[in-house]
């Protein structure tokens, strides 16, 4: 190598030094972040990238020893400097998603052991943002089923030392398929539902749901109501909260409806989706009278969602299509052999305009 | 130097296997201002006795204890707004002078009454729906403690993102025949 060393490659090499010495503060000045630790999911696999969940969340199936890759952006919105950890944590979804505090350490079996973050720890400059990578290496030997975990990012205690302290941890969800196969279906059935007023007397709807399929699933979705006569419809309300329910599991999903909605009975057409699976009953319920009041619950017959928008549609269609012929057929049968018709019309000055332009033409 | 080589070591195992790897599209670049999920706690916990002061010590009855946590702020501007939970825990309160001595996690619940919730709604155009929902009816059992991870509220933003502010109250009952002295916990909530 020449002598004497540039000036800038040793400055370059000696900022390089206190770097490694003393932890300098990372991340992309953004202006307009909320408020403290964020976390979001940067990349989506092509192939789901039209799948919600999969925009959230981390949704992925793999092969034994395969290993998933993801992007995350990591945010801190404060005006300090913010230490922070990031790494898998266990979580369970049967009928509800729960996400433990990392104070036990996951089994070899258990997802969160499979997961590494790069880099696991970092100091986030003020207002700023960082790319790390996520790296799931599904052990060879593992078998097959789906696995929960999060990947959290973890801000130090707050405050540090004595008395009562609160870590606020922000985690991307990851659902993880393991298995030699192909990819286990997702599926869910609407099962039953059951009217009730709340303590307020306001009428809900809790939405029976089992997940049939075999993976975990996240619902959300909407009713409409209509009257026993079709005279009266309300809604759609949506859902109040989405259910995250593992499979085999079942659960509800609750929908507050107005409180001035009449008693019924209503048929009740429930539409639901996890992703981009959709699934339609109906049931006829009828509110009870009384506030916290439950009714039983009514078993709900599955629509098929195609047939719900297609049929109707391909009906007034056809309707639409005959009407137009019969209203052509009448219009040349008018014109070319009977004249006199068009002189039975009320308005006595259209008729000579017509007359002129039948006589113009013909 | 460990780490180094342990790092040196992970990659040569990589390397070495044919396993497939599931890398998902490359990522834009880290200027992209949209964030996911974001979590902000503002002030400090307090624990309170009824009456002032510290617990009073009983051999044979427990006393209870109330507190504030700080009032958190849940933000969410996913595109598409998903569901997300807070998952709460709590480690064992340990005595300062003696950890060996503490008062289980099981002594204590966080909750929320319904005024301590409220959702706001961060776009200009207030469309679709933004909420959070505390399930009252788990909160009140029992089994509820945060010896194990439970739901405190569940939320969904619809598609414009919102945000919601809550301040769960903490209260710990304190077994008859505690040591005297002051306890250190740490609380973790989780939003995911």
């Amino acid at each position: 190598m020449r002598r004497p060393i540039r000036r800038s490659s040793l400055l370059a090499l000696l900022a390089g030094l206190v770097a490694s010495m003393a932890v300098a503060a990372v991340g992309t000045p953004t202006p307009d972040l909320p408020i403290g630790l964020g976390l979001r999911l940067v990349d989506v696999p092509v192939e789901r990238a039209a799948d919600p969940r999969a925009n959230d969340y981390i949704v992925d199936h793999a092969i034994p020893g395969a290993t998933v890759r993801r992007a995350m952006a990591v945010s801190n919105g404060t005006d300090a400097e913010l230490p922070v950890k990031l790494l898998g944590v266990r979580a369970t979804a049967e009928d509800e998603w729960l996400v433990d505090d990392g104070t036990t350490p996951p089994g070899p079996d258990e997802l969160a052991a499979w997961i590494t973050v790069e880099p696991s720890e970092l100091l986030l400059a003020p207002q700023s943002v960082a790319i790390v990578e996520v790296t799931i290496v599904v052990p060879a030997g593992a078998t097959d089923g789906e696995r929960y975990a999060a990947v959290v990012a973890e801000p130090p205690v707050v405050p540090a030392g004595e008395g009562l302290g609160l870590i606020s941890r922000v985690g991307i969800r990851t659902y993880l398929s393991v298995g030699t196969g192909g990819e286990p279906a997702s599926d869910f059935e609407i099962d039953t539902l059951t009217a009730a007023r709340d303590a307020d007397g306001v009428p809900v709807i809790a939405v029976g749901v089992t997940n049939t399929g075999g993976r975990a699933i996240d619902v959300s979705g909407e009713l409409t109501l209509v009257s026993e006569d079709g005279l009266l419809t309300a809604g759609p309300f949506p859902t109040v909260l989405p259910s995250t329910l593992g499979p085999g599991n079942r659960g509800a999903v609750d929908v507050r409806l107005r409180a001035d909605i009449a008693a019924g009975p209503w048929l009740v057409t429930a539409t639901l989706h996890s992703g981009l699976l959709e699934r339609v009953a109906q049931a006829t319920v009828t509110f009870p009278d009384a506030a916290g009041e439950v009714a039983d619950p009514v078993i709900a017959q599955r629509i098929e969602a195609q047939r719900r928008l297609l049929i109707p549609t391909a009906m007034l269609l056809i309707l639409l299509a005959l009407a137009a012929l019969w209203y052509l057929r009448s219009l040349t049968r008018g014109n070319g052999q009977d004249p006199p018709e068009t002189a039975s019309y009320a308005d006595g000055d259209a008729i000579p305009v017509d007359g002129d332009d039948v006589g113009a033409t013909g | 130097m460990a780490s180094t080589a342990l790092a040196v070591g992970a990659a040569l195992l990589c390397a070495a296997g044919p396993a497939p790897v599931l890398d998902a599209a490359p990522p834009p670049p880290a200027t992209a201002n949209t964030t996911g999920l974001t979590i902000a706690s503002v002030g400090t916990a307090t624990l309170t006795v009824p009456g002032g002061g510290s617990a009073p010590y009983s051999a044979t009855s427990s006393s209870t204890v109330t507190g504030k946590l700080p009032a958190t702020v849940v933000t969410d501007v996913r595109p598409l707004g998903g569901a997300w939970t807070v998952t709460v825990s709590a480690n064992a309160f340990k005595h300062g002078a003696n950890p060996a001595v503490t008062v289980p996690a099981s002594a204590a619940k966080l909750y929320l009454a319904g005024a301590t919730v409220a959702a706001v709604r961060t776009t200009l155009l207030g469309l679709g729906s933004v909420g959070a929902t505390v399930n009252t009816a788990t909160l009140q059992s029992a089994n509820v403690h945060l010896g194990t991870p439970y739901t405190l509220l569940s939320g969904t933003t619809g598609m414009l993102g919102g945000t919601v502010i809550y301040e769960p109250t903490m209260v710990v009952v304190v077994p008859a025949a505690t040591p005297a002295g002051t306890y250190t916990a740490v609380v973790t909530q989780t939003v995911s």
